[in-house]
């Protein structure tokens, strides 16, 4: 049993470690891919959690230290996400003084979504 | 006839540009994995077209502008601070967690356990020379621990010391390097892509010892700040730090520029990690003049509480002895009193070796609510959970970096019109995965709450 929730962890761990890999070269499809990664071991965890809940502390070792590992990737895939999204929020406001300049207020303006006009005479 | 003379010369014009923009391109495909490189760009500008004038129109070379994206730059930059703080982190706190190494039942843990068995011993046979002797051995073999751990960290604070010379060192040779790249990019005619890929190169080794923010000048030049405040190289001139150690005070590194102390301002890097060291974590185990420092508060504690007891009656004896005008060397200083024998302790008042037993429990209060076991059990694991933290954040710094560096490779010739697009998609795929990774951190912390964590 015990052998088995070391497992299960490990498998959870497998699935956002994939998350980080992906979160190292984001793109938007990387960045969708990576939230299927994590869905899938939101649900894994989930079942992990219902079958210990309101038992006894888990003493194993091995499934202390997976759980220890497992916190420490979740905190990996935490920081990679927030480091992609905080690089890309600074390239839009760059992007926005780039090409649209800036508010009244001093902030970058939005970059407008560029459409397309076609005339034919 | 003027005509055909311009349409000749246009043409030689557009020859001549479309040739530089060859030129450009070809300097690209080789230097496509020089460290540093950045793709460079021909700009082609049209010539006036007004046929009064006799202006025929047509195009000439413009500037070679870089793709660089200077936030690309800064961001790997910053990936590049982190990692620098992060691994010296780890190497640092691995020298510190071997001086209290409790894995294999050896040292002060294993000599202290000793100590108060022999104590329990004595107890049941107070007049025995035997257990009296035992008593004396293992009280020496725990000051001498004392002292060999004090010297151990006292060791471990002179190679930090010894790093931080090297580091500033090494920053002032790089920030001359740079000063001198500066100069020639500001003698240079135009842009110099090999230039620009040398100045680059150096920027992200620098770094990697502190946190700095490089400004590009109009020539090509870097002006760099040290944390956007302290000068580093402006233009063609470098700014040199400074390093004094003055080990025991309460600020024991002190980093100068032009003679002020700048310490405070220093933030992150190989620099970063190695003040903190060297005047935060050493200290709060060995001491300086504005705290005692674990080690000794611990030491002193166990003298003072033997002490204590061994002399309440009469004869008494002070088994321990140490300096008592400073406070933050009674780890090195501590020792048995090399007069004392089992004769002395023997002759003891009946009942002296018993009140031993009540030692932990007075000692815990001084030990905030531990025992000298729990208490130094408690200083190796904090040691052992500083380096474990240390080695998590390098694992995702080398992520970080990588990822800044990916960003930097896509971000570098892309037209403002893509990036745009692409920005709007980023938007709604990072608000997805942010609430399941919110989600999945809820999680892992319940995992964590529900097994028992071992220390």
């Amino acid at each position: 049993m015990a052998k088995e929730d070391g497992k299960t962890l490990a498998d959870v761990r497998a699935e956002v470690q994939r998350a980080c890999d992906l979160l190292c070269a984001p793109s938007p499809a990387a960045v969708d891919r990576c939230t299927v990664a994590i869905g899938s071991a939101i649900s894994l965890l989930g079942e992990w959690r219902k079958r210990f809940q309101g038992h006894d502390p888990i003493t194993n070792r091995m499934t202390v230290e997976e759980a220890l590992r497992l916190r420490a990737t979740v905190q990996r895939v935490s920081r990679l996400l927030e480091a992609a999204a905080a690089y890309h929020a600074g390239w839009r406001q760059a992007l926005g003084s780039l090409c649209a300049g800036y508010t009244a207020s001093g902030g970058a303006a939005a970059a407008a979504r560029p459409g397309r006009l076609c005339l034919r005479g | 006839m003027a005509s055909i003379q311009s349409a000749l010369n246009n043409a030689a014009a557009a020859l001549d540009a479309f040739s530089q923009v060859m030129d450009v391109t070809e300097n690209n495909v080789t230097n496509a994995s020089t460290p540093g490189y950045a793709k460079q760009t021909q700009t082609l500008e049209p010539l006036s077209f007004d046929l009064a004038e006799g202006d025929m129109g047509g195009v000439r070379a413009g500037q070679v502008v870089s793709a660089r994206d200077q936030y690309a730059e800064q961001t790997v930059r910053s990936a590049q601070t982190a990692l620098g703080q992060s691994t010296q982190d780890v190497a640092s706190l691995t020298n510190v967690q071997s001086v209290f190494d409790i894995s294999d039942g050896t040292g002060l843990a294993s000599d202290l356990n000793t100590l108060f068995s022999n104590f329990s011993a004595w107890a049941q046979t107070p007049t025995s020379p035997t257990a009296s002797q035992a008593v004396i051995t293992s009280a020496g073999n725990v000051a001498q621990d004392f002292n060999e751990t004090y010297q151990a960290l006292t060791t471990v604070q002179a190679s930090a010391g010894t790093q931080l010379r090297t580091t500033v060192g090494d920053i002032n040779q790089l920030t001359a390097q740079l000063a001198g790249l500066n100069s020639q990019a500001a003698e240079a005619s135009g842009p110099n892509a090999g230039l620009d890929a040398q100045i680059d190169s150096t920027l992200e080794q620098l770094s990697q010892y502190a946190g700095i923010t490089a400004m590009p000048q109009s020539d090509g030049s870097y002006n760099v700040l040290l944390n956007g405040q302290i000068p580093l190289v402006l233009n063609g001139a470098q700014y040199q730090l400074g390093c004094t150690l003055n080990p025991g005070s309460p600020q024991a590194a002190t980093i100068l520029s032009g003679g002020a102390d700048v310490t405070a301002q220093v933030d992150g890097g190989q620099l970063g990690s190695l003040i903190d060291t060297y005047n935060t974590v050493l200290p709060s185990y060995l001491g300086d003049s504005s705290q005692q420092g674990q080690l000794n508060a611990m030491a002193q504690q166990l003298a003072d509480s033997v002490n204590g007891i061994l002399s309440a009656g009469s004869p008494g004896l002070a088994l321990f002895d140490y300096d008592p005008t400073s406070p933050s060397t009674v780890a090195q200083t501590l020792s048995v009193d090399p007069s004392a024998t089992t004769a002395q302790l023997t002759a003891l008042p009946v009942g002296t070796p018993a009140s031993l037993s009540g030692l932990e429990s007075a000692a815990q209060e001084a030990l905030g609510g531990s025992t000298f076991s729990e208490y130094y059990g408690q200083m190796a694991s904090s040691a052992g959970a500083a380096l474990s933290t240390a080695t998590n954040r390098q694992t995702t710094e080398q992520a970080t970096l990588a990822q800044a560096q990916n960003l930097r490779q896509q971000s570098s010739g892309v037209s403002l019109d893509q990036e745009a697009m692409t920005m709007i998609q980023f938007q709604s795929a990072y608000d997805a995965c942010s609430k399941m990774v919110t989600t999945l951190d809820q999680l892992s912390q319940d995992a964590i709450d529900m097994v028992q964590v071992f220390t």
